[in-house]
């Protein structure tokens, strides 16, 4: 390769590259069983998605359902209203096709909860009923399911298996890929090769080698488990923002003690309304044991 | 309900409209990170600076008051300068009462007597400095 080629590569421009993070944006979320660890994790992705939505895809029995184009509600503060969307085609466009895909009865409740707060205009209206939300600046992969918000189910496995071919990223992909903010979520992270037991495992040693590239990646990585200390030091090691929750459940507010180093000196306690996130996740799902630890236990037994 | 989808939008996003606002009467409740992100958690030194220095609402008023907090006044010139500053404020603020403009005055002046208020400031600010030796991790 003569000098002359590498200088025509080195101009070549592929992609729309954001600026590099600063810092890597990992948070530890640690919390008693049932103390609103998910919840948090969810509520990280789900404000994002609310801020930026572009799209909502109205249910009528097909998985490629009906897009219409949404945009966020925002408070004159520039928070976003969760749960609440502005569809241009107004509403009783989006009230006629929750009539004839899902009935009356639930297209009148969802009428209902839009007249209790009584708005003048047409276009302002809560998220229709089993309709998936879409914001093209934001992508989520998660290691449990979330429900009405588009996002990539991805297993440990996924993970490993898509480190090298730049899939696993919070970067864009294609040219004019609108992506903005980029989240993990790791759930039940004692399970996913995060072991302190069994830091010398193969997948131990991949997760922590990808630890160190979640900056280059642009990922906001959330590890949630019941006790930090569960993690091996090369996880806990990349913390940028530590929470530990603890749930009300007359309430229904979930206490986040959050310690951000990167933003704010002092930790905070913030009172988060949880109610309003229920219907993103299945608090009981289930995470399946690998079958290598089950042989093995069973083998132990008899 | 398909929740690994990625598919295109039919119609192009547009951005050109007006974003929605939420109407201000009604009560939304807040979001996650509208509650972290205005939660009023400060500082230790910014809630002792906020009682040392208190602020108005009058953003004209405040502005003198706060150079009246951390300048030096002078005992001999006090009655004088507190006099002048109410008379041209009255003048300036006609609708708020004497009163009111003689206790916010009277309470800057009486902050930055002698230049108390300079000193504690660099009291708090020297304190809030040194390691605390009694820690584990030297204050930090």
């Amino acid at each position: 390769m003569t000098i002359t080629e590498g200088y025509e590569q080195a101009l070549e421009v592929v992609v729309r590259k954001p600026p590099p993070l600063h810092y890597a944006p990992v948070t530890i979320v640690e919390g008693e069983q049932k103390s609103g660890k998910t919840c948090f994790c969810v509520t990280r992705v789900v404000d994002p998605t609310f801020k930026y939505l572009t799209a909502i895809k109205l249910y009528n029995g097909t998985p490629e359902g009906i897009l219409i184009k949404a945009q966020p509600v925002l408070k004159p503060n520039g928070y976003s209203v969760v749960n609440w969307c502005k569809v241009l085609k107004g509403f009783d466009y989006v009230y006629n096709i929750i009539k004839e895909y899902q009935g009356q009865a639930v297209a009148d409740k969802w009428k209902r909860s839009r007249d209790t707060v009584r708005i003048e205009d047409k276009t302002i209206m809560p998220v229709p009923p089993r309709s998936i939300i879409i914001a093209d600046a934001v992508r989520i992969f998660a290691n449990f399911h979330l429900k009405g918000i588009r996002y990539r189910y991805v297993t440990e496995k996924d993970i490993i298996t898509h480190l090298n071919d730049g899939t696993i990223t919070g970067l864009p992909l294609v040219k004019d890929d609108p992506v903005e903010i980029a989240f993990l979520i790791i759930d039940e992270a004692y399970m996913a090769g995060t072991d302190r037991r069994r830091s010398l495992d193969g997948m131990s040693v991949v997760m922590s080698h990808l630890g160190n590239q979640f900056a280059k990646r642009h990922l906001n990585v959330m590890f949630a488990l019941p006790n930090a200390n569960y993690l091996g030091f090369r996880i806990t090691d990349l913390e940028a923002e530590h929470v530990v929750c603890e749930y009300d459940e007359i309430r229904e507010i979930i206490t986040a003690r959050i310690q951000a180093r990167k933003k704010y000196k002092t930790p905070r306690s913030v009172p988060i309304q949880a109610r309003q996130y229920f219907k993103y996740y299945d608090p009981d799902e289930l995470k399946q044991m690998s079958n290598k630890d089950l042989v093995s236990a069973i083998s132990a037994v008899s | 309900m398909a929740d690994d989808e990625y598919l295109d939008i039919d119609e192009e996003p547009d951005r050109s409209e007006e974003v929605g606002t939420a109407p201000t009467a009604i009560n939304f409740g807040q979001s996650a990170a509208e509650t972290e992100g205005t939660s009023p958690n400060d500082s230790d030194l910014q809630t002792t600076y906020k009682a040392l220095l208190p602020k108005l609402k009058q953003a004209d008023i405040n502005e003198l008051m706060q150079l009246f907090m951390v300048s030096r006044i002078f005992p001999d010139t006090y009655l004088n300068k507190k006099f002048l500053t109410v008379m041209s404020l009255k003048r300036r603020h006609p609708e708020i009462p004497i009163m009111d403009l003689e206790n916010y005055v009277d309470s800057a002046m009486s902050i930055g007597y002698m230049g108390k208020a300079r000193l504690e400031i660099v009291v708090v600010q020297g304190r809030a400095g040194q390691p605390d030796e009694n820690s584990d991790n030297g204050g930090y």
